[in-house]
């Protein structure tokens, strides 16, 4: 149905999800599941032009005509350390992730940051899987419970897989 | 002085999308006090956009300069409004 793969550069980013974004308006899904495919690799994008200071940037998208795989990497500065820059102070690469899927942005200390929020609680709806790695940590969400690994070699940056059966999502009910 | 903006993009991504557009009212030679912008060819903008534009509409509040939005589609404007509800959550909770 639909197989994207490419390695872009941190200045390409916008002009790739906006072609992204057009072939996959052509796509057929259920209600509600081609806002949560827009949503999910839009929010992820934002996160990397803000926080991550990547130079790159590899995106791995299929969807065929049950499953959907999001897998977007970034070889930036990662969670923790985006953190840290702005005096927020997770004690390992596990808070780290944990602080990002809470929403507590590094943008403002007054605001706070749904995107991964908001991504956890529609991969859930659609009861899929999600699997974040940064620095030591990996995390890996699936029917509501978190499971944190360690891994033996530095995650550079951050890795983010979101896997997801292709069915109906009440999109504008779960977006918070 | 009035001013109206149609959004031209279908899809509005980022934050940077949000402070465009409202840059495109301090580009005209007169600053107007009430601005119309048109969502009519929006198909779908992401929570960060609307969150941004949302904080710049605020801004603008301040300096006297009413922004509405016109042609909202009816799901989107569902995502406008709980936006501006968290929000609100948000602040009163800091306060």
């Amino acid at each position: 149905m639909f197989e994207y793969k490419n390695k872009i550069v941190f200045a390409n980013l916008e002009q790739e999800l906006n072609k992204i974004s057009e072939v996959i308006e052509e796509l057929e899904f259920p209600q509600g599941f081609l806002e949560y495919t827009l949503y999910v690799i839009s929010e992820i994008f934002e996160n990397i032009k803000v926080h991550s200071q990547a130079k790159n940037i590899l995106i791995d998208i299929e969807i065929n005509q049950k499953k959907c795989r999001i897998e977007i990497t970034d070889n930036g500065i990662g969670f923790r350390e985006s953190y840290l820059r702005r005096k927020i102070y997770p004690k390992d690469d596990f808070s780290a992730i944990e602080f990002a899927l809470s929403g507590l942005s590094t943008k403002d200390p007054q605001e706070r940051g749904f995107g991964l929020y908001s991504i956890r609680k529609l991969v859930e709806a659609l009861g899929g899987g999600l699997i974040i790695k940064t620095g030591l940590a990996r995390a890996i969400i699936k029917k509501n419970k978190i499971n944190f690994e360690k891994i033996l070699k530095k995650k550079q940056g951050v890795f983010i897989n979101i896997k997801s059966a292709i069915k109906p999502i009440d999109f504008y009910k779960i977006i918070k | 002085m009035v001013a109206h903006l149609k959004i031209q993009r279908k899809y509005l991504f980022f934050r940077k999308d949000a402070k465009e557009i409202l840059n495109q009212i301090f580009e005209k030679k007169k600053i107007p006090r009430n601005v119309y912008l048109d969502f009519s060819r929006v198909k779908f903008f992401s929570r960060s956009f609307i969150d941004e534009l949302l904080n710049v509409i605020s801004k603008l509040k301040e300096k006297e300069i009413s922004v509405v939005i016109q042609n909202l589609n009816p799901q989107l404007r569902i995502m406008m409004d709980r936006v501006q509800k968290t929000k609100a959550e948000i602040q009163r909770a800091i306060a």
